[in-house]
C-alpha cells in the first residue's frame, strides 16, 4: 500500500457538500479473497471500505479484479474466504438488492423484449412499480427507442438502458462497471451530471472506468487495484501525490545564474535545463519563495507555474509491471 | 416469490419461440394424431376387403376416444419437444446473460429459478389443455362430417387426461430445464435432453423386453413411465396398433409416482444449482 498523505478530499472541480457519515460504510471488505475453480486468483485477501455518500472510483488494469469485486457485492459470485458487508447486510439477500442498482460489465438484457418491457420485468422481480420503468428511460435519454427491441440497439442505447436498469430501484448504492463505455460524448456528459445529482441525494456510487480523465473530474475518493490486491487509495490529489510534489517550470534569464541560486535551496531536490526552461523538483507550493530568491539574486523570472501530475502518471506508476504488489494493504487515505 | 413467478411467466410468454414450440407441437398432435390416421381411414374408404381396418381407423379420430387418442401422443413425442421447452426457457438466460439482471434485483436467487420452475408448470398446463382442445375440436368436425354423434367422453376422464399429459409434459420440462442449467447451454441441454428420452430409455426400454432384470430399472425411467401412464390411461401400445412410446399398464400409480419424483428432483437440483453456483 503506498502511503498517502491525506491532503485533500474532494476532487477539485467539484463542492464538498454531501454529507458523509464519519464511520459508516457503504460497502466494507474484509481480507476478500476470490479463487476461481482453474486456480486464477481474481481477488486477493482485499480490503475495501467505500464510505457513505461518497462517488468511489474503482481503477485497475485489465485482469485486475475489479468486476469480479462488484459481482461479490451483489451476491452473483461468493467470496473464496473474507467478509463482505454491502449497507450493512450481506451481499444477495432480498434486503441488501432492494437498495443496490448495478450495471456490471455489459448491460444484459432479453433481446427480443422492448427496452421499456425489459425494465418492466426487472420492475416485477423487483416490487417497484412499472411507472418507475419510464422514470429510468426518461433519466437516461431513451424515451424515444423505449418501444424497439433490445437486440436492435446501438452500443451506447444498450449502455444507457443498463444504467437505467441499475437506476430503476433508485437505489442508495449504485454499482456501475465501466458505465461510460460506448457513450457518446453527449452520453458521457450527461453521465458525468448523473452521478453528480446522485451525490447530491446523498446515494453512494462505487464506478470502475478507464478513462481516468471521467473519474478524476467525479470521484471524491479512488481505489487502485493491482492483481487483486488494493494499492492505493484516497483523493485524486492523493494519489498524484504517489509521485512525490510535482515540480515547477521556470523561465529565467541567465539561466546559468539561476541554477546556482535554486540549486543553493535546501527544499528543491533537483534542477534541470529544458529546452531554455529549468525544471524544478520541488514542491509548487514553494512557487513564491523560489521566485523571490530568484529575484533577490539578481534574475528576471519570465514565466513559472507549478507542473502537476496526471492521475494516469499515477496510475501507471502504482500498477506498471515491476510495481511490487504490498502486503499491507489497509486503507490508508483521508480521515472521514 | 410471487413477484419471481409473475416476472417469469412475463418474460416467458413474450418469448417468440415459447410459442412456436407450443404451436409447433399442437400442430404436429393434429397432423400424427388425426390427420394422417383421417387419410389413412379415407383411402381405405372404397376397399370392402379393408372395411375392419377402416372402420377402427376412423374410430380413433372421432371424440369418443378423445382420451386414449390424445394420451398416446405425449409419451415420446410431446416429451421430446417438451424437454424443448424446458431448456429453452431457462438456457437462454445463460446465453443472454439475463442471470446478471434477473439476480441482482431483489428476490433470492432460488426464488429466481423457482419462479422460473413455476411458469414452466403453468406454461405445460397450457400445452396440454390446448392440445386436448384442438383435438376436441377437430375431432368434432369429423364426426359431424362423418355423421356420428359427437360425444366427447366424461369430463372425469377428459380431466385425467390433461392431468395425465400435464404431468408427463412437465417431467420432461423439468428434466430440459436442470439440463440447460447443468450445462449452462440451450443447445447442449437439448442435445443430451434428446439423446436421453429418445435414444437411451428406449433402448432400455426395449432391452427390457428380453432382459427381465431390466424391467425394474425401465419402471423408473422417464420415457418408459410415461409411456405406462398413457397405457394405464387406455392408449394403445405400438405392438397393438397404438402410438411409439405408449406402454402397456394396468396401474397408473407407480408411472405418476415417478414421474412426480421427477419433477421434484429434477426442478429441486436445477433451483439448488443456480443458489449455489457463481454467475459470470
Ligand atoms: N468466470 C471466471 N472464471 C475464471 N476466471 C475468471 C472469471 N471471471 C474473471 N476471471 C479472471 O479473474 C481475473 C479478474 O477479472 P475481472 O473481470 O474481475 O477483471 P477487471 O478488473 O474487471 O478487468 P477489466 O478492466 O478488463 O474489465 C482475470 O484474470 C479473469 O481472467
Ligand atoms: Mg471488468
Amino acid at each position: 500500500m503506498h502511503e498517502i498523505p491525506s491532503t485533500s478530499q474532494c476532487a477539485p472541480s467539484i463542492d464538498c457538500g454531501s454529507p458523509l457519515g464519519n464511520d459508516r460504510f457503504a460497502i466494507e471488505l474484509h481480507e476478500v479473497t476470490k479463487r476461481y475453480p482453474g486456480g486464477i486468483t481474481a481477488v486477493d485477501d482485499l480490503d475495501l471500505r467505500v464510505p457513505q455518500g461518497a462517488v468511489f472510483g474503482f481503477l485497475g488494469p485489465n485482469g485486475a479484479g475489479k468486476t469480479t469485486t462488484m459481482r461479490m457485492l451483489v451476491g452473483l459470485v461468493r467470496p473464496t474466504s473474507g467478509r463482505v458487508s454491502v449497507l450493512g447486510q450481506p451481499p444477495g439477500t432480498p434486503r441488501q438488492l432492494a437498495r443496490v442498482g448495478a450495471l456490471i460489465e455489459s448491460p444484459t438484457f432479453y433481446p427480443h423484449l422492448s427496452g421499456v418491457d425489459n425494465l418492466r420485468l426487472a420492475a416485477r422481480y423487483a416490487g417497484v412499480p412499472d411507472a418507475a420503468a419510464d422514470r429510468a428511460l426518461a433519466e437516461v435519454g431513451l424515451t424515444g427507442r423505449a418501444r424497439s427491441a433490445f437486440r436492435t440497439y446501438s452500443l451506447g442505447m444498450k449502455q444507457r438502458l443498463g444504467v437505467a436498469a441499475a437506476l430503476l430501484k433508485e437505489p442508495d448504492l449504485l454499482i456501475l462497471d465501466e458505465p461510460t463505455n460506448g457513450l457518446d460524448p453527449a452520453g458521457v456528459a450527461e453521465m458525468r451530471e448523473l452521478l453528480r445529482s446522485l451525490r447530491r441525494d446523498g446515494r453512494t456510487v462505487l464506478l470502475s472506468s478507464h478513462v481516468l480523465g471521467e473519474v478524476e473530474q467525479v470521484c471524491d475518493r479512488i481505489g487502485v487495484i493491482n492483481r487483486g490486491r488494493l494499492v492505493a487509495e484516497g483523493s485524486p490529489d492523493d494519489l498524484r501525490a504517489v509521485l512525490g510534489d510535482g515540480s515547477l517550470l521556470i523561465g529565467a534569464d541567465p539561466v546559468d545564474q539561476a541554477v546556482a541560486c535554486l540549486r543553493g535551496h535546501p527544499a528543491v531536490r533537483a534542477v534541470e535545463v529544458v529546452d531554455g526552461r529549468l525544471r524544478v523538483t520541488a514542491s509548487p507550493t514553494l512557487a513564491a519563495e523560489l521566485n523571490r530568491r530568484l529575484v533577490e539574486a539578481g534574475v528576471d523570472v519570465t514565466e513559472l507555474r507549478p507542473v502537476r501530475h496526471s492521475l494516469e502518471e499515477a496510475f501507471l506508476e502504482l500498477t506498471g509491471p515491476d510495481q511490487p504488489v504490498l502486503a499491507d494493504a489497509t486503507t490508508t487515505g483521508g480521515t472521514r | 416469490m410471487i413477484a419471481s413467478v409473475r416476472a417469469a411467466w412475463f418474460a416467458d410468454r413474450k418469448r417468440p419461440a415459447v410459442w412456436t414450440v407450443t404451436l409447433t407441437w399442437t400442430a404436429l398432435a393434429l397432423v400424427f394424431g388425426i390427420g394422417v390416421p383421417y387419410l389413412v381411414h379415407l383411402t381405405l374408404a372404397g376397399d370392402p376387403e379393408q372395411a375392419d381396418a377402416a372402420a377402427s381407423l376412423l374410430d380413433g379420430v372421432l371424440p369418443g376416444q378423445l382420451v386414449t387418442t390424445g394420451i398416446g401422443l405425449f409419451p415420446l413425442f410431446g416429451g421430446a419437444i417438451v424437454v424443448i421447452l424446458g431448456a429453452l426457457v431457462v438456457g437462454n438466460e445463460y446465453r443472454w446473460g439475463t442471470l446478471n439482471l434477473i439476480f441482482t434485483q431483489r428476490p433470492r436467487r432460488w426464488q429466481v429459478t423457482a419462479g422460473h420452475a413455476v411458469a414452466l408448470c403453468v406454461l405445460t398446463l397450457l400445452l396440454a389443455v390446448l392440445t386436448f382442445a384442438a383435438l376436441a375440436a377437430v375431432t368434432t368436425v369429423i364426426a359431424l362430417v362423418e355423421g356420428r354423434a359427437p360425444s366427447l367422453p366424461s369430463p372425469g376422464r377428459l380431466a385425467a387426461a390433461v392431468a395425465a399429459a400435464w404431468l408427463i409434459c412437465t417431467a420432461h420440462a423439468a428434466l430440459g430445464f436442470l439440463l440447460a442449467i447443468a450445462f449452462r447451454s440451450t443447445a447442449t441441454a437439448i442435445a443430451v435432453g434428446l439423446v436421453w428420452t429418445l435414444v437411451l430409455e428406449n433402448a432400455v426400454s426395449g432391452l427390457a423386453l428380453v432382459l427381465s432384470p431390466l424391467t425394474a430399472v425401465r419402471n423408473l425411467l422417464l420415457a418408459p413411465s410415461s409411456g405406462a401412464l398413457a397405457g394405464a390411461l387406455g392408449a394403445r401400445s405400438q405392438f397393438d396398433g397404438g402410438t411409439p412410446g405408449v406402454l402397456e399398464s394396468g396401474n397408473a400409480a407407480l408411472p405418476v409416482a415417478v414421474l412426480l419424483g421427477y419433477v421434484l428432483v429434477t426442478f429441486g437440483l436445477g433451483i439448488w444449482l443456480t443458489a449455489r453456483r457463481d454467475v459470470g
